[in-house]
């Protein structure tokens, strides 16, 4: 196993590790000064650790944040002072490991880095799956929608889009003028997934599900960055593309609002009387829609951010935890339009 | 576009067939104005002429100036709405227009207009500009912020190949709004929009280029740094030309003024012309940026809400 190493001293931190280590992990050290540019470039799989030794409070909280936004990233910090206040914060901000002074030569082990392994295994295993070879029970689709048979379970990531204010809209605008303008979002909604390869699976009066077959790891889409971010850059359109059908669509006089939640899950598919499926998965995303993500935000869980590529995975900043999930906001445009006529706060 | 002699003999015969001498004039008179069969071939005003000669006139006036496609077009208006309350039925004219379609138009009704058909090819004037004719136009500059630094810096294919990618996402975006380029110079160009809400369509163009260079230089430039473009939109008369040299108007010159000279890397400025044309929504994402002493300039850039 590969691990990392950000020291504010890197040459004496190399002198704690083995040059050429019998048994044990790969260590790099790298100036913790090299973070901002290095840490994008690290693969997935990789521990880091940051050696807080001579970092004042706010560089080594920096510094953490950092870390903390890596998507996938495993972090630990080595302490060997033991000056960490809060250890367990340490953890609470997505920590997997802490050594403290205890910290020597012989300390990062091949025993205590399973140990860290299988301790993430437990809480945060999605990105344990992630990097690992997983074992599917259930069958992604091997050739996008192709692949995709009804009566069969089968991995997808799900899009939730549904309009903001909903009650506030229809005061304003009249149901029926407010009905007329969800076919035209509808509508445009339909017309950016396509290109994606999503489908418009429900829609129920202000508010749907868009579905994206997964590539499965060894199938045809395997490897292609186009086909397995397509859902995160689907929503990235759709954000970048409210400007055009607030101008030329939409029959309101005023801008829509809308918010947006990416995850990935399994259900037996079906195409018609798509309300009738239960799935843990179906639940999950709606929740994560109507009471996580806040209006006018776009927000991923991390399994579904780790089919994204790299670039877009830097577009996102960790905005909380869910259902123990960790959840990421993906950046949208801002729009001056809706921020003037105060229908969501800006500038979060 | 050529009048062949079996579109000839069809436009005189629907004429003939269809309309009184005076409700020819009528027609014409809507493309022409004071437009008088009499007077132009010399036909004795105190005898009626008979309606084949005078439709045989009116073809060959309205070809000698241009405008055969122009008075087609209104006689499909006059069939479908009437003229003074009365219904003109003209039935060879859907024959007429399967003739003019044959020679690469195709007949748009949003536009009401001929426009040239996909298979034809893109001309700058649509097939329908007239050369030296003023039009009502927008116009839209577009340039690359820094492509000497770029030129300089990094191998000659490289910068090719991003300057290739960002060619071929401007014309996509220029023709998706039935747009027309009408000049290239390798790191820009100018844009011209005729139809409908022109101003409009021009500024959505600029937008939707700086959204899809923003996810080209995100996802797929090959090269170190960004290519970022500055684009400007206004609107004005233009004097149609086919050859980009002989283009030369006060609306092009202002254009590419406010491009290079008061518009940053990644952004848009529409001139005060253009923004009062942009209607309430759209309106709101551009912010004021001071003028140039001649009006008020509004910028319209990508920036992001981030948690």
């Amino acid at each position: 196993m590969k691990v990392v190493v950000f020291s504010k001293r890197p040459n004496s931190a190399r002198m704690r590790f083995p040059r050429r280590p019998r048994t044990g992990p790969e260590v790099t050290v790298y100036p913790v000064g090299q973070m901002r540019r290095v840490l994008p470039g690290l693969e997935p799989g990789l521990l880091v650790y940051l050696d807080v030794s001579g970092l004042g409070e706010l560089e080594r909280r920096r510094a953490v944040g950092m870390l903390q936004k890596g998507v996938g990233m495993l972090f630990g910090v080595i302490d060997p002072l033991g000056k960490e206040p809060d250890v367990a914060g340490l953890f609470h901000a997505g920590a997997v490991d802490y050594i403290g002074r205890e910290f020597r030569r012989t300390v990062l082990t091949p025993k205590r880095l399973d140990r860290v392994m299988g301790w993430v295994r437990s809480v945060r295993p999605s990105v344990v799956q992630a990097l690992e070879e997983p074992e599917q029970d259930t069958q992604p689709a091997p050739e996008g929608w192709a692949g995709v048979i009804p009566g069969r379970e089968h991995d997808f990531a799900f899009l939730f889009v549904e309009v903001d204010n909903v009650e506030a809209m229809k005061r304003r605008h009249g149901a029926e003028n407010l009905s007329h303008a969800m076919d035209t979002f509808r509508a445009f909604i339909e017309r950016i997934a396509t290109p994606h390869d999503g489908r418009l699976w429900t829609w129920a009066g202000f508010g749907g599900l868009v579905l994206f077959p997964i590539p499965s790891r060894g199938g045809p889409g395997a490897g292609d960055p186009a086909a397995a971010g397509s859902p995160v850059l689907c929503g990235l359109r759709i954000a970048l593309s409210r400007i055009f059908y607030d101008a030329e669509e939409s029959p309101l006089p005023s801008v829509l609002s809308f918010r947006m939640a990416l995850s990935t899950g399994s259900i037996v598919y079906r195409e018609s009387d798509t309300g009738a499926v239960i799935a843990e998965s179906l639940n999950s995303i709606f929740h994560l829609g109507q009471k996580f993500a806040r209006p006018g935000h776009f927000v991923l869980t991390e399994d579904v951010l780790e089919l994204a590529p790299q670039k877009l995975r830097g577009m996102c900043q960790l905005a909380g935890t869910f259902e123990g999930r960790r959840i990421h906001r993906l950046a949208t445009p801002r729009y001056p339009a809706l921020q003037k006529e105060g229908e969501w706060s800006s500038g979060d | 576009m050529k009048v062949h002699t079996r579109l000839a003999g069809l436009f005189v015969q629907a004429l003939s067939q269809s309309l009184s001498v005076d409700m020819m004039t009528v027609v014409a008179r809507r493309v022409i104005r004071d437009y008088d069969v009499y007077e132009r071939s010399g036909f004795p005003a105190n005898i009626p002429m008979p309606r084949a000669d005078a439709a045989r006139h009116i073809l060959k006036d309205f070809c000698r100036e241009g405008l055969f496609l122009k008075l087609i077009e209104t006689l499909i208006e006059v069939q479908s709405e009437g003229v003074m309350g009365r219904e003109v039925p003209v039935p060879l004219l859907s024959r007429i227009v399967a003739e003019i379609e044959d020679q690469g138009y195709r007949y748009s009704r949003d536009k009401g207009l001929f426009v040239e058909a996909a298979v034809r090819g893109k001309t700058m004037g649509w097939g329908t500009l007239r050369e030296g004719r003023s039009y009502e136009l927008a116009l839209l500059r577009l340039d690359v912020a820094g492509n000497s630094i770029l030129v300089r810096r990094y191998p000659a294919e490289q910068v090719r190949a991003a300057f290739g990618s960002m060619k071929e996402i401007v014309r996509r975006q220029v023709e998706r709004r039935d747009g027309r380029i009408w000049s290239w110079e390798g790191d820009g160009g100018l844009a011209a929009f005729y139809f409908g809400d022109k101003a409009v369509q021009a500024t959505l163009c600029g937008v939707e280029i700086l959204h899809e260079m923003y996810l080209y230089n995100l996802l797929a430039c090959r090269l170190p740094e960004p290519v970022n473009v500055r684009l400007a939109v206004h609107a004005g008369p233009c004097k149609f030309s086919a050859s980009p040299r002989d283009a030369a108007s006060e609306t092009i010159r202002r254009v590419e003024l406010l491009e290079s000279m008061y518009t940053e890397p990644a952004s848009l400025t529409v001139s005060s012309v253009v923004y009062t044309d942009l209607g309430g929504k759209l309106s709101r994402s551009f912010a004021p940026v001071g003028g140039d002493g001649n009006s008020a300039l509004f910028r319209y850039a990508l920036r992001w809400d981030r948690a």
